[in-house]
């Protein structure tokens, strides 16, 4: 089908969730908090892997998740106990199903040296508790054969009385009589289409009788009287037969009759049957249970072709309840029953499924349907805005009818818009699963114990920046497990437990989405960080810095700690690289660390990337946006507040402490008219979440929300510019970067490698 | 282009002039030829990058060639003209004087470029065409408007 | 006239394998995404063949059978069971249960066009 890879596409998108959800689950089963339910969707999603692998010719992903799958089936069965080890096993067998979709999916050649010591340790951990299974099976099997037995005692009896060999003679022909019931067409089969089927496999002879037609009065519409009745050449093995018929043996009476060899020729097919049918009716019970008179047989005939059906799904000793089934679902009482109890069990499982919380329903979008939809309700926006202008312009802003409408319309396009950014928003939860992975393999290959602790998973970030943070979150948490935990010797002889803990949290604080990495190790060694960063010619020997500034030296490009260069690191990339991306993104990174405590990483990230709350300034001809969220206050400063420094900078007193003042219509290379002795409006920003700095602007105009423009994507990197904006009147702004505007006047400055790294700005 | 003619090496240019100079561009970087409107200036950026502007939503960098080619060129005006180009993946808008033109130049045609002493043309002008009496630039516009050349200061 | 197919899977892949395998085929075809989903679908779909999956979360392939089985409409709608076990216990129970016939997993095209017309009609 030319569909392929279109479903293909499907299949790895849903593997996707599908391992999203498994390792989700596992870590609730890890945690201790699970129940049947996590269990069975953990086998389910395994399950779904496996069944859409198949269709796709993935030996290698099929084959692992089958044995992942049975030794699932034994925990959610009950047939195995989950304890600490089992679950180490499971979530090491979740990584490495992760690996194989994704090298499944990328059609990396896979070897398969890779996952065989996890897949040996399943087949292991299955066999030996399949063995167990056996035994239990085993004990099955002693409680059916007594009736077995007892079912089959009358036959035996009978059936030398019939004349039949026991021995099943290899060359005997067959015939079968064929009477359906009306259960038969209950469950949706067809008679017709059976004997078609039975005639294809080769069925003569076929006979239709009416002789169990009951009188007029006693007949019942519902009821089936007909019967047929067949023969089969003797190249046609009874289990065929059997097969064909499966789904309808129970709702039928069959009755199979082998010939002996030397019988006499075809033309007598009706002198056997009636033989047969009058033992039957002899028999005071039911025809049916007669059927079972054949029964002793099964195992002699039935065994080859169910034994290879047995073995290829790993399941046991399924021959001799097979041979039992005829009899059981023969009894119509019986079968009644079991049917009624079914349906009350199906009813009670429905009725639980109701009431247990459904997942709303989700659609699967492309996300470049989404994101022109953003681009959309921008362009919505900017032109609300130009309709504002436009009202305004016409003098309209009066008029009470237009501004209640256009005070709706407003109020909309913002509902849109935040709708809209809804939509981009999802729970990080599945970015964090993703890292207890990588906190346990850091751990194994430093030889320590670490554990994660997750914290607010559900927080909902966009989409763009889940898919960001990937690489610097995974950066930090190796880091944290290889440099930040101690050895576990060492935790037990400072009193800590020997698993250290890293607790990885995120949570939605005053507009932005805080993520922070922390862990119970021994905190910043500051002596050495400050030894190695003189080392390395990074800060001035003899530098007086703060114990925060000495912390932040981590982010310095070119920094690297550890002993000795582990497998972790060592890989050329840094704690510097990480900040980098987080900044790309619009975060911010510090670290917070408390000596013999532990360190904690955090990360400042806003909501979204498309849109910024922004305040809207003038500067010369030009508006500028200042992020809203890095602005601390406005003020008015009159010109004495204004001091030089000796490097050329100014600084501006404010309230009584100096801060830099950086003129941005200077910074920028723009014109402006400000009179150099009215007073300045001053703009507080924040910078790296503790350094302050003045923006000395012509004029405030307004404060909106903007949709972020990339400049990068059709021009590059400008210093000090995040981004423009498009304004009302279709023109573009620019947005600051504070960030990186108050990095290179603080430099600037004070022209000290010690308090700033200055290698950064060259990448600025 | 090439779907009429025979010959598929022969390709359409469009003509264009600055500063009183004839250049041409493969008609197929060409995405479209807009009237001049005011850019946003760009801080710390070369002076031929004359800021960017708002394309239906998409912000391009527009270019002054007169200035990135070293010819004397007239400010911006109403009757300018900005050709914004596709080159890969990369829109930039080209403020020129004028446009006129286009041709169809078959590779053999064209004449190595030459050595322009006194600006510098030599950089970003691929090779000579000869059309009416006058001599026309082949620009190559990876080299206008290449990422790094514009970024680099 | 078209043969009306009603697919139950929790899997996203096999239900758009089924549905463009039945499309292809010429059948009209309704997916559903687990047992609730598909019993739902079923009154208002009225399928000539039903075909489900047994491993599934709110409703298993078992209850969707017990479910078209008590219908008062559709009780005696065919039901194939689609499944990658092929072992004689399910398929047993899935007889019990009042299953029409069984499809293993991965199915391809002609065998599943194949059981569909066996049952049908």
């Amino acid at each position: 089908m030319e569909l392929g890879d279109e479903i293909r596409d499907i299949f790895f998108l849903e593997c996707a969730d599908l391992l999203a959800e498994l390792n989700g689950k596992l870590a609730d089963i890890q945690g201790g908090a699970s129940d049947v339910e996590d269990l069975n969707a953990v086998f389910r999603a395994v399950h779904s892997i496996k069944g859409g692998a198949g269709s796709f010719d993935l030996p290698d992903l099929v084959g692992f998740a089958h044995i992942f799958e049975n030794v699932l089936d034994l925990l959610r069965s009950g047939k195995a106990e989950i304890d600490d080890e089992v679950t180490e096993l499971l979530l090491q067998s979740a990584d490495i199903l992760t690996d194989l979709v994704e090298w499944s999916q990328s059609g990396t050649e896979i070897d398969p040296d890779s996952y065989k010591p996890t897949l040996s340790a399943l087949e292991a951990y299955e066999s030996s508790k399949k063995s167990d299974d056996d035994a239990d099976a085993e004990i099955e099997d002693f409680v059916f054969a007594p009736m077995a037995l007892d079912i089959g005692g009358p036959g035996p009896i009978d059936l030398p009385d019939l004349g039949l060999p026991l021995e099943p003679t290899p060359t005997a022909g067959l015939t079968l009589k064929f009477a359906p019931s009306a259960a038969l067409y209950k469950a949706g089969l067809n008679a017709f289409r059976l004997l078609e089927d039975l005639m294809e496999a080769g069925a003569q002879d076929l006979q239709l009788h009416d002789d169990g037609l009951p009188d007029r009065d006693a007949f019942d519409p519902q009821e089936v009287y007909l019967y047929w009745t067949m023969r089969f050449p003797p190249d046609v093995a009874r289990s065929t037969v059997e097969d064909l018929l499966f789904f309808a043996a129970d709702k039928c009476e069959l009755e199979f009759t082998e010939e002996a060899l030397p019988a006499a020729p075809p033309p007598l097919p009706d002198l056997p049957l009636p033989d047969l049918s009058e033992a039957v009716t002899g028999a005071a019970a039911e025809a049916v249970t007669e059927a079972e008179i054949s029964v002793p047989d099964l195992p002699s005939l039935g065994d080859p072709v169910d034994d290879p059906e047995g073995k290829e799904t790993g399941e046991t000793g399924t021959a001799q309840s097979e041979a039992d089934q005829p009899a059981n679902g023969g009894e119509p009482s019986e079968g009644d029953e079991v049917k009624a109890e079914k349906a009350d069990d199906a009813t009670k499982k429905a009725a639980a499924a109701s009431t247990r919380k459904a997942p709303p329903a989700t659609i699967r979008v492309v996300l470049d349907k989404i994101d022109r939809l953003i681009n959309q309700v921008g362009e919505l926006v900017i032109t609300q805005a130009m309709l504002d202008e436009t009202i305004t312009e016409a003098g309209l802003e009066r008029d009470p009818t237009v501004m209640s409408t256009i005070n709706d319309f407003r109020q909309l396009t913002i509902d849109i818009q935040e709708s809209v950014m809804a939509i981009r928003a999802q729970p990080i939860r599945s970015l964090f699963q993703r890292m207890g992975r990588v906190v346990r393999e850091s751990a194994q290959k430093v030889g320590k114990n670490a554990k994660l602790v997750l914290d607010g998973e559900f927080t909902e970030v966009d989409n763009t920046i889940i898919e960001s943070l990937g690489d610097p979150l995974t950066h930090m948490l190796r880091n944290a497990v290889d440099h930040g935990l101690e050895k576990p010797d060492r935790r037990a002889e400072v009193g800590k437990s020997e698993v250290g803990e890293v607790r990885l949290s995120a949570a939605h604080r005053g507009g932005k989405v805080v993520i922070e990495v922390a862990d119970d190790g021994a905190g910043v060694n500051r002596e050495k960080v400050r030894s190695i960063a003189e080392e390395k010619g990074l800060i001035e020997p003899g530098s007086i810095m703060s114990d925060a500034e000495i912390d932040n030296i981590l982010f310095m490009p070119g920094f690297s700690t550890a002993d000795s260069v582990s497998t972790l690191s060592g890989r050329g990339v840094g704690m510097d690289v990480v900040k980098r991306s987080i900044q790309d993104i619009g975060g911010k990174v510090v670290i917070r660390s408390t000596p013999g405590e532990g360190s904690c990483i955090t990360i400042t990230l806003p909501l979204t990337l498309a849109i910024l709350d922004g305040m809207l300034v003038r500067v010369g001809k030009e508006t500028l946006v200042l992020p809203l969220t890095s602005i601390v206050e406005t003020i008015l400063v009159s010109p004495k507040s204004i001091h030089g420094m000796g490097t050329g900078g100014r600084m501006v007193d404010v309230r009584g402490s100096l801060l830099p003042l950086i003129d941005l219509a200077g910074q920028l290379g723009f014109e402006t008219d400000r009179a150099a002795d009215a007073p300045t409006v001053v703009v507080i920003v924040e910078a790296d979440g503790q350094r302050w700095c003045a923006l000395q602007v012509d004029a405030i105009i307004d404060q909106r929300q903007v949709v972020i423009k990339s400049l990068e994507e059709n021009f590059g990197h400008v210093d000090s510019i995040s981004a423009a904006t498009i304004l009302g009147d279709g023109r573009l702004a620019l947005i600051i970067d504070t960030e990186q505007l108050s990095d290179l006047m603080v430099s600037r400055l004070t022209e000290q490698p010690s308090t700033e790294p200055k290698k950064e700005l060259a990448h600025g | 282009m090439g779907e009429t003619g025979e010959e598929t090496n022969r390709a359409e240019f469009v003509t264009f002039t600055v500063g009183e100079q004839r250049f041409c561009i493969d008609i197929m970087s060409l995405r479209e030829i807009r009237g001049w409107s005011p850019a946003t200036p760009l801080p710390d950026t070369p002076d031929y990058v004359l800021g960017v502007v708002n394309l239906r939503g998409t912000v391009l960098p527009i270019i002054d060639l007169a200035e990135r080619f070293g010819l004397p060129g007239a400010e911006p005006n109403a009757r300018s003209i900005i050709m914004i180009t596709n080159v890969d993946g990369k829109l930039a808008g080209l403020l020129a004087d004028s446009v006129s033109d286009i041709i169809t130049i078959d590779p053999s045609e064209v004449q190595a470029a030459p050595n322009y002493k006194e600006d510098s043309r030599s950089m970003y002008v691929a090779g000579l065409v000869a059309r009416d009496d006058e001599m026309i630039g082949l620009v190559s516009l990876p080299d206008v408007v290449g990422h790094q050349a514009l970024v680099a200061a | 006239m078209t043969i009306k197919v009603l697919a139950i899977d929790d899997s996203r892949t096999i239900r758009s394998l089924m549905n463009a395998t039945l499309t292809d085929a010429g059948f009209d075809s309704c997916i559903a995404e687990d047992g609730v989903d598909g019993l739902a679908k079923m009154e208002d779909f009225a399928p000539d063949v039903i075909i489900t999956d047994l491993n599934m979360p709110n409703l298993d392939g078992f209850g969707v059978i017990d479910g078209v089985r008590n219908h008062p409409v559709h009780g005696s709608c065919p039901v194939l069971v689609l499944t990658t076990e092929s072992s004689t216990e399910l398929k047993t129970r899935a007889r019990d249960a009042g299953a029409t016939g069984w499809i293993v997993k991965p199915f391809d095209r002609d065998r599943l066009v194949g059981a569909i017309n066996r049952v049908a009609g």
